[in-house]
Order: C-alpha cells, then structure tokens, then sequence
C-alpha cells in the first residue's frame, strides 16, 4: 500500500515533464534600424536526439505502407513557438515586423538563400523577379520611442509554417499560393499533399527583424518536447540536411560565368 | 368462595409490600455531586508514537536575491523518516513548487517553472510535553522543470539540476492522538548552481508516526 502511494506521487510528478517547455535563445539580440542595417536575422536549431534503430526500422516500415517519406521529426512530436520582446531604443516612432523562416527534415526555406539564387538568374525581358515571401511574417507595428512591446508566434502559427514548407518542399505545391493562404481556412496549393501525410515539425528557425529606426528585440523558441526528441546534456545530436528550396522562374536562365 | 391457593396468593402480596416498604425507609440515603472540572490527563510524550513517520505539507517558495524574478510559488512537501531516539530522527524531504516568471520586458517573463527539492536530512527534537521544537539540515538535489533560467543568466545553459543544501526550523505540536501531530516549519536552501542567494521554503503540515 505504501509502495503504491509512492509510485503514484512520482507518477504525479513525472507526469508534468512532457509539458516542461525547454528554451532556446539566440547567441545575442538582434539589432535592426540602423544606419548599418535595416533587418538582422538570426537561427536557432532545435538539437535533436538521434533516432534509435528501432524508431529507423518503424520508420521505414510505415514509409513502405504509406508510400512517400515518413519523418523523423514529426508536427505532433514538438510544439514550437516563438516569444519576443522589441525595444525602441530610438527617441522616435518607428516601425518593426517578424519574420520566421526555416527548415524541416526535407526543405530548407531561407529567403536570403532563395534571393542569391534569383539574382543569379537572367529573366526574360519584362519579367520582374518573383515576389518572396516569409513563412511567417508579423503585421508591422508601430512601437512609440523608448517603448518595449511583447509578442508570440503561436504554435498554430508555426504549425501552418510547417504544413506550408512541407506541401511546397516535397509535394511541389505552388509556393506563392499556398504561403499566402492560410491552409486550415483554405486548401488552395494543397491538392498534392496526400491527406494521410506525417507532418514533419520544423527544427530550424531563422527569425528576422526589420525595423525603422534603431530597435532591439530579444527572442526565445520555446519547444514542448511531447515524444521525447530533443537531445539533453551531452547526447549526440541528428543534425538533419535538407535541401534549399529553390522557386521555378519560368524562362530565366542561370548566369554564365 | 375463598380457597386456600387464593389466600397464599395474598399472603405472598402482602409480605412483599412490607419487605419493599422497609427496604425503602431503611435505606441510606446517597448524595453524588461533580463540585469542580475533572483534571486534565497530562500527555504523556512516552506514549506518543515514534519510529517510522510521514509528513505532509502545504506552503511556499520564495527565491530570493537576483532569482527573485522567479516569483513566490505555492510548494507541496513530504517526509518520510524515523526517529532514531526521542530527540534525533533522519528524514528524505521531498518539496515541489510551482512558479510565475518575470523578468520585466524580456521574452523570459510570464512563463511557469516548477521547482523540485530533495534531500536527506538530520532533525534534531526538543520535545516539551505536547509541543516539539526542532532544527533540520540535510543535502540533496534541486530540478528545475524547464532550463529557462540558462537563458537569463541565472543558471548555466541548459542546467536544469543542481545540489542543493537545506537548514531550518520549525515547531510541532502533537495532538491527544497517538499517531497525529501538526506543525509549521521554515527552512533556507541554498541551490549550488542558481547564482543568487537561495530562496525560503515555509509551510504547515500534518505528520502521522506509525
């Protein structure tokens, strides 16, 4: 009986880690809106456990019965989102915005990349270079001098950021439609992604700070770890590698050297 | 018509009302009064139970020095011990506190961190009468449910467990019962890895000795 009463109080107890948040920061704030700068960007990678030869071999059997990729690092396996704070540092209004970019298992999605790559390209004549488009992107804010202002990106908001990665990265969706429609809302751009797919969570983020005037904004990825993916201590790390999305620009052809 | 058995009938009535009649008169008379409050039985600490004990307590954390943006939480506890000779016992004391963090205008403020203490300790007794008063001191391990204070500074990155030194106080009062008694106790501990000063762990409790 006593036995008993011990192995439920721990229980009890144990039963609050899966939802114990871990955090991680950035190496150093970002500074954007200044004479130097107009937007800073900075990555934080979640350090994931490599996966067991068991967790390899389930994998791959599900992968042979639904036929396409199974992840290893799955939506429901972590819940992410983002808390930061900006400071005006300025004697003066000035506007700020978010963005978050990153990857998953599969694709890498980062604007400066995708950017390079289309100013390495010759377009047709009267083609303008396509429209880019964050992941994620916060409306712009306007922060009053000397003011701090928090926010969040939700974790249903970084759920959309990888439902969207994914359908452009591996089903080839069309990435400007499906990037400004919300998925949950509107299937628009999703028609390939099979229905019975395994959402693969993103586990780098690359966030972006675009500000007016000097500002500082402090930021922290909160990740709960609900299937006991993240590494701890010295664990070894799966540091995945995925390949950069590059949009099709009808016509354009890449510069000689 | 009289008969004989109803004569001996009234006979035997008859000399039943004289013995009940002479019993009656003849009796003393008895006089019993309670003139004051029955006397207290004094509590007997030697019949007390000892040996094996458990406690449970209810209470609060409070960080102090630079963790004190790590806001007072309430903490749960419990003990489980025994009680060597009258005076000296050894305890496991396990201790779970739930806090509010606020860090002023940082992404750090606003979020939930829970605190869980153990250690082994001595406990030393004065037990006067019903009334025991007590000092306590052990070691053991801290764990914090979530590294966010390897992100302020406060902790190492990503430490999340740290030894811990514990010391305090604390006041007993055992009821008439054999086995029950209540308390309140204060306690400073001191986490190895949380650089600020420590934090204030006071709570009430209920113990049972078996």
């Amino acid at each position: 009986m006593r036995a008993r009463s011990v192995l439920i109080f721990l229980t009890a107890t144990g039963a609050c880690a899966p939802n114990s948040p871990q955090y991680f920061a950035p190496a150093k704030p970002l500074e954007a809106g200044t004479m130097m700068a107009a937007a800073a960007s900075a990555t934080v990678e979640l350090p994931l456990r490599r996966p067991t030869k068991q967790e390899q071999m389930m994998l791959q059997e599900e992968r042979k019965k639904l036929g396409f990729e199974v992840p290893y690092l799955q939506r429901k396996d972590v819940d992410v989102s983002i808390q930061y704070t900006i400071t005006n540092l300025s004697d003066m209004p000035g506007e700020a915005t978010v963005a978050i970019n990153g990857a998953n298992e599969y694709t890498s999605y980062d604007l400066a990349a995708i950017q390079m790559f289309i100013d390495s390209l010759v377009l047709p004549p009267d083609t303008d270079a396509p429209p880019l488009f964050p992941l994620l992107q916060s409306t712009k804010t306007t922060i009053k001098a000397r003011a701090t202002l928090s926010g969040n990106i939700r974790e249903d908001d970084v759920v959309e950021a990888a439902r969207d990665l994914d359908a452009i990265g591996r089903f080839k969706a069309p990435y400007l439609t499906v990037l400004i429609n919300d998925s949950s809302a509107s299937p628009l751009g999703m028609e390939m992604v099979p229905k019975n797919v395994q959402l693969p969570q993103l586990w780098r983020f690359i966030v972006t700070f675009t500000a007016t005037v000097p500002m500082r904004m402090d930021f922290l990825v909160r990740a709960r770890d609900q299937a006991n993916v993240l590494a701890e201590g010295s664990e070894p790390i799966y540091k995945p590698n995925p390949k950069p999305f590059l949009p099709m620009v009808a016509g354009a052809a890449p510069i000689m050297p | 018509m009289t008969t004989p058995q109803s004569i001996s009938i009234t006979h035997m009535a008859l000399a039943a009302l004289v013995v009940g009649t002479f019993i009656c008169v003849w009796s003393p008379m008895v006089q019993a009064q309670i003139t004051e409050e029955p006397v207290a039985p004094l509590p007997d600490p030697g019949k007390f139970a000892h040996g094996l004990f458990v406690d449970a307590g209810l209470g609060a954390f409070v960080p102090l020095g630079k963790a004190d943006s790590v806001r007072p939480g309430v903490a749960f506890g419990a003990s489980v011990g025994y009680d060597l000779i009258r005076f000296v016992a050894v305890q496991l004391h396990g201790v779970g506190s739930t806090h509010h963090t606020d860090f002023g205008p940082a992404p750090q403020s606003g979020q939930l961190l829970q605190i869980y203490q153990a250690t082994a300790e001595l406990k030393l007794s004065v037990p006067i009468r019903q009334v025991s008063i007590y000092a306590f001191g052990g070691a053991g391990f801290a764990f914090l449910s979530t590294n966010i204070l390897g992100t302020t500074g406060l902790t190492k990155p990503g430490e999340t467990t740290s030894l811990l030194f514990a010391g305090g106080i604390g006041v007993d009062y055992h009821i008439l019962s054999r086995h029950f008694s209540f308390g309140m106790q204060t306690a400073f501990t001191k986490m190895q890895e949380l650089k600020t000063t420590g934090g204030i762990l006071s709570s009430l409790y209920v113990r049972y000795a078996f």
